[in-house]
């Protein structure tokens, strides 16, 4: 069963996160609304409001509040992504032109900040102390680690430990705030919090893992970029720093950083590491991120909402693409 | 107390142990810690709440760095440049989460969310200045509001006695005084230089 039609019966709440999205942005100055509502219609899998929503059932939901830190936790992923679109150099996202391609690299800067700021304000409301310290601290985390990858680009020397943390950093730690924030706004108990924000890192991490091995056995279609993009950009994910227990393959890796003009050679270890064990065992590592995943929601009530964490956790553990 | 230049350094000095992050080199903190201008919002703030005034210098490092990524990538540019360009924006992000999380940390909610539309009004204000055309005494006004926003900001947040009247003028002939290391008045305008230095040399008598 794919994920939109196990999250079908939230339809109504979802629409109400992106009417609410468009309602905040279509007030806004002249510039910034075109730019906001450009990167609106992109849309997106919308898959932060979700774990809000979802988790917000475990306690009292207080609707107000919890479609506010949905729409915010979104607003807040859009505005990175308007400024991640400048780092990478991208022209499109999921088919539009990105707002620096379609404007400049500056109204891109400035619409992302403004949207940050804009979005703090929408927290305003029931337990926003404690919302805003788990914010600010996990955006925090997030640029730490978007500065360390790119320090770390064309660095041999990256351990385990190294992509854990960065990963964390990069897709787990939004994840992880997102079920606990919907947990906080609605009131639930210290453990509930806990275990549902345990949850949403351990997903978080699981899908990262599958991506990074999605990146070497899907195909460029699939992908909506080259395959083996994350190497060809100096980058190393989990497979290939598993494939390093060859030494021929670490040293090409190893050629291929000193030198990245050296394509047909990084393009020769992809295929190695395609058809390699390292695949399988990835997959072990995001099979066991997700068993822990599950292991969260054993002690939480019976409910549709668990249910359906459970199904997100199914469809993470087959995803294809 | 008197402010001396011994003054300015140790805080600049301060602030930098403090919050700068470790990997980014110490050129793109001196292209935006700009020591006279910062100065007068730390000192502002830093009279009343020094958490507050921490914040909003974090907060002004990153307005100010993410006026220095360019404006277009080049497709001639070497790699280096490239990725000193991506640490700008990912330096501006940090900063300005830190100004976010001192803020938080400190429960001084109240505070953010009075600073929060300033910040929303700089950045609108850059992205009119990009789009329109504005005569030079008009462009100046505006840029003038960038660089004075955060400090408006302090003084209503701290019901500062006639501040327009009093302090406001002097504060900006500062700016004017500095006008050469600030990026609106050099890199980004869109007047032709010499127009806008008589309109600056107009301003600051």
């Amino acid at each position: 069963m794919k994920l939109a039609t196990t999250i079908k019966y939230m339809n109504d709440d979802i629409n109400e996160i992106e009417n609410r999205m468009k309602e905040i942005t279509g007030k806004e100055h002249t510039m910034i609304r075109a730019a906001s509502n450009h990167l609106l219609q992109a849309g997106g899998k919308r898959i932060r409001p979700i774990f809000v929503l979802l988790s917000s059932q475990f306690g009292k939901p207080e609707t107000k509040q919890v479609i506010n830190v949905a729409v915010a936790l979104e607003l807040i992923h859009m505005a990175s992504l308007v400024h991640d679109d400048v780092i990478d150099f991208s022209d499109t996202r999921r088919g539009h032109p990105t707002v620096n391609s379609k404007w400049d690299n500056l109204t891109a800067m400035y619409t992302g900040d403004f949207l940050f700021a804009r979005t703090l304000e929408l927290v305003k409301g029931k337990n926003e102390q404690q919302i805003h310290n788990v914010i600010s601290e996990t955006i925090n985390q997030v640029c730490i680690g978007e500065i360390e990858q790119l320090r770390d680009k064309y660095d041999i020397n990256q351990s385990l430990f190294n992509y854990f943390r960065r990963i964390k950093r990069k897709t787990a730690l939004l994840i992880a705030t997102s079920s606990k924030l919907g947990a906080i706004a609605a009131d639930c108990d210290q453990e509930t919090i806990e275990r549902l924000e345990l949850y949403g890192y351990y997903i978080g991490m699981s899908y990262q893992i599958i991506d990074d091995i999605l990146d070497f056995t899907s195909s460029e279609k699939e992908l909506g970029k080259p395959v083996g993009s994350d190497l060809l950009n100096g980058n190393l994910t989990l497979p290939t720093i598993l494939a390093f227990n060859d030494d021929g393959l670490y040293r090409d890796v190893e050629q291929f950083f000193e030198n990245p003009d050296q394509e047909e050679l990084a393009q020769e270890v992809i295929q190695k590491i395609k058809h390699s064990d390292v695949i399988e065992d990835a997959f072990q590592y995001s099979q066991t991120y997700l068993r822990k995943a599950l292991q969260q929601l054993d002690a939480l009530p019976n409910n549709k909402s668990k249910r359906t964490l459970q199904k997100i956790a199914g469809y993470l553990g087959k995803r294809k693409f | 107390m008197k402010v001396n230049a011994q003054h300015i350094d140790n805080f600049k000095e301060n602030f930098l142990k403090q919050y700068k992050h470790p990997y980014i080199s110490n050129d793109i903190y001196e292209k935006v810690f700009i020591e006279e201008y910062m100065y007068l919002i730390y000192e502002a703030a830093n009279n009343y709440n020094q958490v507050i005034a921490d914040a909003l210098i974090n907060m002004q490092i990153s307005l100010n760095v993410h006026d220095l990524v360019d404006q277009h990538f080049s497709d001639q540019a070497s790699s280096g440049h490239l990725k000193q360009n991506q640490l700008k924006v990912l330096l501006g992000d940090y900063h300005s989460s830190l100004f976010y999380k001192l803020l938080s940390n400190e429960r001084l909610t109240e505070a953010l969310y009075h600073f929060l539309p300033y910040i929303k009004q700089i950045n609108e204000m850059k992205v009119d200045l990009l789009h329109n055309d504005f005569p030079p005494n008009k462009w100046v006004d505006n840029v003038l509001l960038v660089y004075t926003n955060l400090l408006k900001g302090i003084a209503s947040y701290y019901n500062i006695a006639r501040f327009e009247e009093l302090w406001l003028p002097k504060v900006e002939s500062k700016i004017l005084n500095i006008y050469k290391q600030l990026p609106w008045f050099i890199e980004l305008k869109n007047h032709d230089q010499s127009q806008l230095e008589k309109v600056i040399e107009l301003r600051k008598q």
